[in-house]
């Protein structure tokens, strides 16, 4: 796969050393999925998926940023990966699977007919945009500034979150709450492992700019070092 | 792949060149545990000898952990689970009715 990217990994961290969907084998139960009955698979399904619920709903509060919303998607996407179960491979990420379907309801109808405006996407962020959040960042994250995020509270960071474009929101939700590899993250939203790092790329840069903007506005970085940020 | 390397801005600061630039490449892939057991071993060397990529490193890794912080604690509703439940619930019943009218079905017809 040819993989394009912002930042090419050069010649480590190639995309083939990632790790696949597969869980440990030791984990793996056997599974007949053939002769299990109904009330086997629903029991199953029960035990497996509803622990995943806390972080469903928190992935969805990152899609929809509504709490009502996100309750609806998330049972929604209880249902549907209920009745798609069959289809499930035991053995593989059912984390994985579950967050792929919420994508995709999200994505494919859930979207529609939100009761939140609709959202700014990847492509809406503007070259100028980028720009700044690269000329303030280019030489990394200032110790200050560093120091200055352990302080900042929940709130601000949610918001920062939402207020960048979705797909970058997500993947940054996906790698950095979840735990997710690179390769998990291209399953889930249906893109390239090149598209992946590149939105972590610029979802991180913008998100850094609105935290480091946050902090300032706080008061918790101090004025000699807010300046030369700027300048 | 290596070509791509020398289109990337060159930073500033201290470190320009050679190992500094090769960690600072591969900052997030080694943050997001993307590199292999070798490569990570080989950035992790070098940050432990270089104290602004240490910096800079521990720095980034901040943003990664305040989301984690701040976005990671959330718990479904409880009205979101009951709903959860109540809905695996009647499938539930729809498995076991469906199940019990096959068998009942059967013995009335053990033909079928």
């Amino acid at each position: 796969m040819l993989v394009t990217t912002e930042f090419a990994p050069g010649s480590i961290g190639s995309v083939s050393a990632l790790p696949s969907l597969a869980m440990d084998p030791d984990e793996i139960l056997v599974v007949d999925v053939e002769s299990e009955t109904p009330e086997e698979r629903l029991e199953r399904f029960e035990r497996e998926a509803l622990p995943l619920l806390d972080g469903l709903y928190a992935a969805a509060l990152r899609l929809t940023r509504n709490p009502d919303d996100a309750s609806d998607l998330v049972q929604e996407t209880v249902e549907r990966a209920y009745k798609a179960f069959h289809q499930y491979k035991p053995g593989t990420n059912l984390k994985a699977w579950m967050y792929r379907i919420q994508t995709n309801n999200y994505i494919n109808g859930y979207r529609k007919k939100q009761r939140e405006p609709l959202q700014s996407s990847a492509d809406d962020v503007e070259d100028w945009q980028m720009a700044q959040a690269e000329s303030h960042t280019s030489t990394g994250l200032r110790s200050a500034e560093a120091e200055a995020l352990d302080q900042l509270p929940d709130g601000d960071i949610k918001e920062a979150m939402a207020s960048i474009p979705e797909d970058f929101r997500l993947a940054v939700y996906y790698a950095d709450v979840e735990g997710f590899a690179y390769k998990e993250i291209a399953d889930i939203m249906g893109t390239p492992v090149g598209t992946v790092m590149s939105r972590l790329h610029r979802g991180r840069r913008l998100l850094r700019d609105q935290l480091t903007e946050y902090a300032r506005e706080r008061g918790f970085v101090p004025a000699a070092d807010a300046a030369e940020a700027t300048s | 792949m290596s070509n791509d390397a020398s289109k990337l801005p060159a930073d500033s600061g201290p470190c320009t060149e050679g190992p500094c630039t090769d960690a600072k490449n591969h900052l997030w892939d080694y943050l997001d545990g993307e590199l292999s057991d070798g490569d990570c071993a080989k950035i992790k060397a070098h940050i432990e000898e270089c104290p602004p990529c240490d910096e800079q490193f521990r720095n980034e890794r901040k943003i990664k952990d305040a989301v984690h912080r701040a976005c990671g604690c959330e718990h479904a509703p409880q009205d979101l689970r009951s709903r959860v439940i109540s809905m695996i619930a009647s499938f539930k019943l729809e498995a076991c009715g469906g199940a019990k009218s096959e068998q009942a079905e059967q013995e009335k017809n053990p033909s079928l």
